[in-house]
């Protein structure tokens, strides 16, 4: 929450069909509106570096890192910006979703390979959700007679 | 947030390449025109069916002479437009050709079609010119978006025409280049790895072969510039162009080695000078007629914030990546 002041979320339901518009707003200490669209600017995007203003020793380390995971290696720069963009969509993060889906066009990527992708981060994401359906029947299974 | 970019000067200053030098003159690059029959979106030329600029016969047989008088100028590269639509287009090539110097057709593959054009890709054939042909991408999608609904697929069937006469083919001297572009605000992939996706997908999907991939990236200029304004897309890009500054491909830039001629004998260091109206600094000499080779070879390079597109990450030029 920006500046520790209270916070709210809009939520409207348009109509009975859930057809849901959502935005959420928060109140600042200086009661200034901010929306989702603001928090997430994706003029942030090319700051990422200011990140680096109290620590640019660590930031410098996380950046050689980053770099380097994204190198090709076994695997090649399409392949890592497909899983990149998967992860995006797992996380989710619209920064990293934004910068994914460019290095994907970048690396040649067609929107029918990317959206499969997505697909697949979204079935993981699925599966996760269910598959922890089997702790909820072992708890139920542990108490019940 | 306006972001004040490097101008492109300073960084070729940054590399050690300011004032950008000709280091040769070694290909002429003759727009012949910009009559099309087609008009892509992305476009540098602003070509099109309605365009009538279109180079005369007097100043093809300029070019010819210039040929014929420098046979350092190796390589004649012709481009439009649709150059095979300029009526001199296969005087010049066969003259060049005649005379031993290699000759590139810039071919949007479609004009293969047209009325007319029936013995085009044969007279190609024929006199062994080097066809670099525009493919955006493998898959109708994005081709059709950048160069109108219907062009993947009359490209196919001339991708499969030119393979039919042994373009591409190996064990034959027909070279067939494709050129991939970005379809959008984005820089263009590696070149090696998109050769090998797309000599596999056009193999499992149409059985097309073709001899190198070039990865071109756009230009902010023409079309593509409007573009860029119309989507808010301007800024961003040239952050990402300037960003991606390369000095080792700024040292490669095709025009060192490259005089570009204008349909009316105007001479330029490139195509896209040629569009922006930013003649070769030589000032008396800047025109076909008074071709000083000893001049344009050690002539200073017309440089703006546009060349940021030749020079950002593995560059870009008519043969593709330099870097």
């Amino acid at each position: 929450m920006p500046n520790g002041g209270s916070g709210y979320f809009l939520y409207t339901v348009w109509n009975d069909k859930m057809c849901r518009s959502v935005s959420f707003m928060w109140k600042t200490s200086q009661q200034k509106d901010i929306s989702l669209a603001d928090y997430y600017n994706d003029d942030d995007l090319p700051r990422f570096a200011e990140i680096g203003r109290e620590r640019p020793d660590l930031r410098d380390k996380f950046f050689a890192y980053y770099g380097a995971t994204l190198e090709a290696g076994e695997l090649t720069k399409r392949e890592k910006a497909l899983i990149g963009l998967a992860v995006a969509h797992a996380i989710p993060c619209a920064y990293c979703i934004d910068s994914f889906a460019q290095t994907c066009l970048e690396a040649g990527v067609s929107t029918a390979q990317m959206v499969e992708a997505i697909h697949v981060a979204a079935g993981i994401r699925g599966g996760a959700t269910l598959i922890h359906g089997l702790q909820t029947l072992n708890a139920v299974d542990k108490v019940s007679m | 947030m306006a972001t004040i970019l490097p101008t492109f000067a300073q960084s070729l200053a940054g590399a050690n390449l300011f004032p950008l030098l000709a280091t040769g003159v070694s290909t002429l690059q003759v727009n012949v025109g910009k009559r099309c029959n087609q008009a892509c979106h992305h476009c540098h030329v602003d070509a099109g069916p309605n365009r009538t600029e279109e180079m005369n016969r007097d100043t093809a047989e300029l070019v010819v002479d210039v040929l014929r008088r420098h046979p350092e100028l190796t390589t004649l590269d012709i481009t439009g437009g649709a150059p095979e639509l300029n009526p001199h287009f296969r005087y010049m090539a066969s003259e060049a050709r005649g005379m031993g110097r290699h000759v590139i057709d810039r071919c949007n593959l479609t004009i293969l079609f047209e009325t007319g054009q029936e013995t085009l890709a044969r007279f190609l054939a024929d006199n062994r010119v080097e066809v670099v042909a525009s493919l955006p991408f493998y898959l109708a999608d994005r081709t059709d978006k950048q160069r109108g609904l219907g062009v993947f697929s009359k490209s196919v069937e001339g991708l499969l025409l030119l393979n039919s006469l042994g373009y591409g083919v190996d064990g034959t001297d027909l070279t067939l280049n494709l050129v991939y572009n970005p379809n959008g605000a984005f820089l263009p992939p590696d070149q090696t790895e998109m050769e090998a996706e797309y000599r596999r997908e056009l193999m499992a999907r149409h059985g097309i072969v073709f001899t190198n991939l070039f990865t071109l990236t756009n230009l902010p200029i023409a079309r593509f510039q409007h573009f860029l304004e119309r989507s808010g897309n301007l800024d961003k890009y040239m952050a990402k162009l300037s960003g991606a500054f390369n000095g080792a491909a700024a040292s490669n830039v095709m025009c060192r080695s490259l005089v570009s001629v204008g349909y009316d004998g105007t001479l330029y260091d490139c195509d896209f000078n040629q569009m922006l109206e930013l003649p070769v600094s030589t000032g008396t000499t800047s025109h076909i007629r008074n071709f000083d080779a000893h001049l344009l070879a050690r002539r200073e390079i017309v440089t703006g914030a546009h060349c940021y597109g030749c020079t950002a990450g593995a560059g870009s030029s008519c043969g593709g990546a330099v870097a």
